[in-house]
């Protein structure tokens, strides 16, 4: 059986005067189909003038609930969360264009994941990031979406000048900015004890992994770190949102696929 | 913000015409009610009072153009408290140097090397006056029919000061992709030599008719200066002078440091050709050798498709000859 459990905190800095993050979950429902155990988290960034952050954000992450909470077929998640990404990219985008003001205003990054049995499937798009620590060590399972990343990837900039470009708070990829977006999803393998952690650029801009992993491993009760994440970004600035989802893995249900379907292992 | 009409008076300014609609303003013909003299009125569009990138333009954009006077910029006056935001500047005669562009695609040497030195003078004064452009391009400058130009739209948004956009705006934060320097594109701030750099890539365009760079989209072209070299301008062009292409080439130099330090020296060899020494440009042979920006995968799925067909080719030898 899949058990975990996880916090969550957002919180809108030291300098900004409104929060343009926004979280969200799906729990398992205690029905008999639900019994496979399926969890979704999400994670979004706003990004627009006035409160069409929010309003992008918030939009995101709704879509992409009830999509998931619609759906029950057994459908892999590893085609159904691209697919719900960019349903909730269209939601947005049309928001976007009905608020009259000429084109797409408003867009958003985001990031989400969903377990079932041991398995991870990551989705994101923008800049984002999901984290898997596991023995201490934080590793990064997304590759942000922005100008100087690509760059890097062409051949054009090396990574220390990539960290040093004016152009890496520029997003590559967002939610809302036009009708189609590509997303990266990838799947992982969860082991017992190991933790998830969903952050926006409020936190990774401040923190680093190795700092988070030692936060996030240091306390019992899972809220006090996520607190204490966020009261360190604070600390060195607050100059964004800052947001968290931290999620650690109790235990898991080992299975083996055949033939797509999937059957539990002794 | 009220809208503007021709015939409308703002504060003691007189609406004349409409003659100019860009993405973030209205340019109207007016007079000064109070000297009879024309001027050029920039009113922004009402949402672009939402946009705070576009605003921080504006903005920017009147702040330099009043601590500068020489003939070969756009003049802006200050003056009183104003009913709403708007900018008036000196009216100037004349046609942009796209449209010139436009109708004639190429401009004959002497007469793209006047206007390019002409721009250099504008340049120099700018810079000794510790404010570079960044946004350098034939839609900023304004040529009469004697061929004197001024350089008008000093409005780059400064990337500093926003937290985080989308590629939209790309075009809006970063600069023109046709004419950014490559150290810009590298996503560094730009100095005065970024501004050699845009010049060096107009001068291009107006001796071939095009420019040096291209690609299928803002960001293909801009990253196209850092993995390719252009044409070269006598491939185009045959008749052009051999020291011309070496002038052009030093300015479009992709390291700022080998570049012309400043709109003077570049100013100094365009009218001194015949001073001018040829360098041995390895540029000028592998022009055609281009790097494409597809990504290494591409390379990799295909080298994957072709092991079956290698192994198939393998056993079809065997079969023949075993």
């Amino acid at each position: 059986m899949l058990e975990l459990e996880f916090a969550q905190a957002s919180d809108r800095g030291i300098v900004r005067d409104h929060n343009e993050d926004y979280l969200g979950y799906a729990l398992p429902e205690m029905s008999a189909r639900a019994a496979a155990r399926e969890w979704l988290f999400a994670l979004a960034d706003g990004v627009g003038g006035q409160e069409l952050g929010e309003v992008a954000s918030r939009t995101a992450v709704e879509a992409l609930l009830a999509g998931f909470r619609r759906f029950r077929n057994g459908e892999q998640h590893a085609a159904l969360l691209p697919r719900l990404v960019r349903e909730a990219n269209t939601k947005v985008f049309e928001t976007g264009m009905a608020t009259g003001r000429g084109g797409s205003t408003m867009a958003t990054t985001l990031v989400t994941c969903a377990l079932r049995f041991d398995r991870v499937v990551v989705s994101h798009v923008g800049d984002s990031r999901c984290y898997r620590i596991r023995h201490r060590h934080a590793e990064a399972l997304t590759r942000d979406h922005t100008m100087s990343n690509e760059q890097v990837l062409l051949g054009v900039l090396s990574s220390r000048e990539a960290a040093q470009a004016r152009t890496s708070h520029l997003l590559s990829r967002s939610l809302g900015n036009e009708m189609f977006v590509n997303v990266d999803t990838h799947e992982h393998q969860v082991l017992p004890g190991d933790m998830l952690l969903l952050c926006s650029d409020g936190l990774h801009n401040l923190v680093t992994p190795p700092e988070m992993a030692d936060i996030a491993t240091r306390h019992a009760r899972l809220e006090d770190a996520v607190h204490e994440l966020v009261d360190l970004a604070n600390q060195r600035g607050g100059n964004d949102n800052v947001s968290v989802q931290l999620i650690r893995i109790r235990s898991v249900e080992r299975v083996g696929m055949y033939r797509g379907r999937p059957y539990k292992l002794a | 913000m009220t809208p503007v009409h021709p015939g409308d008076q703002l504060d003691h300014y007189r609406i004349d015409s409409l003659v100019a609609r860009s993405g973030m303003a209205s340019i109207y013909k007016g007079t000064d009610l109070r000297t009879g003299r024309a001027v050029a009125i920039k009113v922004p569009h009402p949402e672009m009072e939402s946009d705070p990138v576009l605003f921080d333009r504006f903005a920017r954009e009147e702040e330099i153009g009043k601590d500068l006077d020489h003939p070969g910029v756009m003049k802006v006056f200050t003056d009183d408290d104003r009913s709403q935001v708007y900018m008036v500047m000196e009216w100037a005669e004349g046609r942009l140097l796209r449209e010139i562009l436009r109708e004639r695609r190429k401009l004959p040497p002497e007469r793209a090397i006047r206007i390019t030195a002409g721009i250099c003078d504008a340049l120099e004064y700018i810079h000794t006056h510790g404010v570079v452009h960044r946004d350098l391009k034939p839609e900023n400058i304004m040529v009469d029919s004697e061929d004197h130009i001024k350089l008008i739209d000093f409005g780059i948004a400064s990337l500093a000061g926003a937290r985080r956009l989308t590629f939209a705006k790309l075009s809006q934060v970063m600069g023109t992709p046709e004419y950014i320097s490559p150290e810009q594109v590298k996503g560094k701030r730009g100095d005065a030599r970024s501004d050699v750099y845009a010049l060096g890539v107009m001068l291009y365009e107006m001796l071939t008719g095009e420019t040096p760079f291209s690609g299928p989209n803002a960001f293909a072209i801009m990253n196209d200066r850092l993995l390719n070299h252009p044409k070269p301008p006598r491939e185009a062009d045959p008749e052009m002078a051999a020291e011309l292409q070496e002038v052009i080439y030093r300015a479009l130099e992709r390291d700022p440091k080998s570049r012309y330090h400043s709109a003077r020296e570049f100013a100094w060899d365009l009218q001194h050709l015949d001073q001018v020494g040829i360098a041995e440009r390895p540029e000028l042979r592998d022009w055609k050798r281009r790097r494409t920006s597809w990504p290494r995968t591409v390379l990799f799925y295909l080298m994957l498709a072709a092991i079956p067909v290698v192994i198939f080719g393998l056993l079809l030898y065997v079969a023949r000859h075993g």
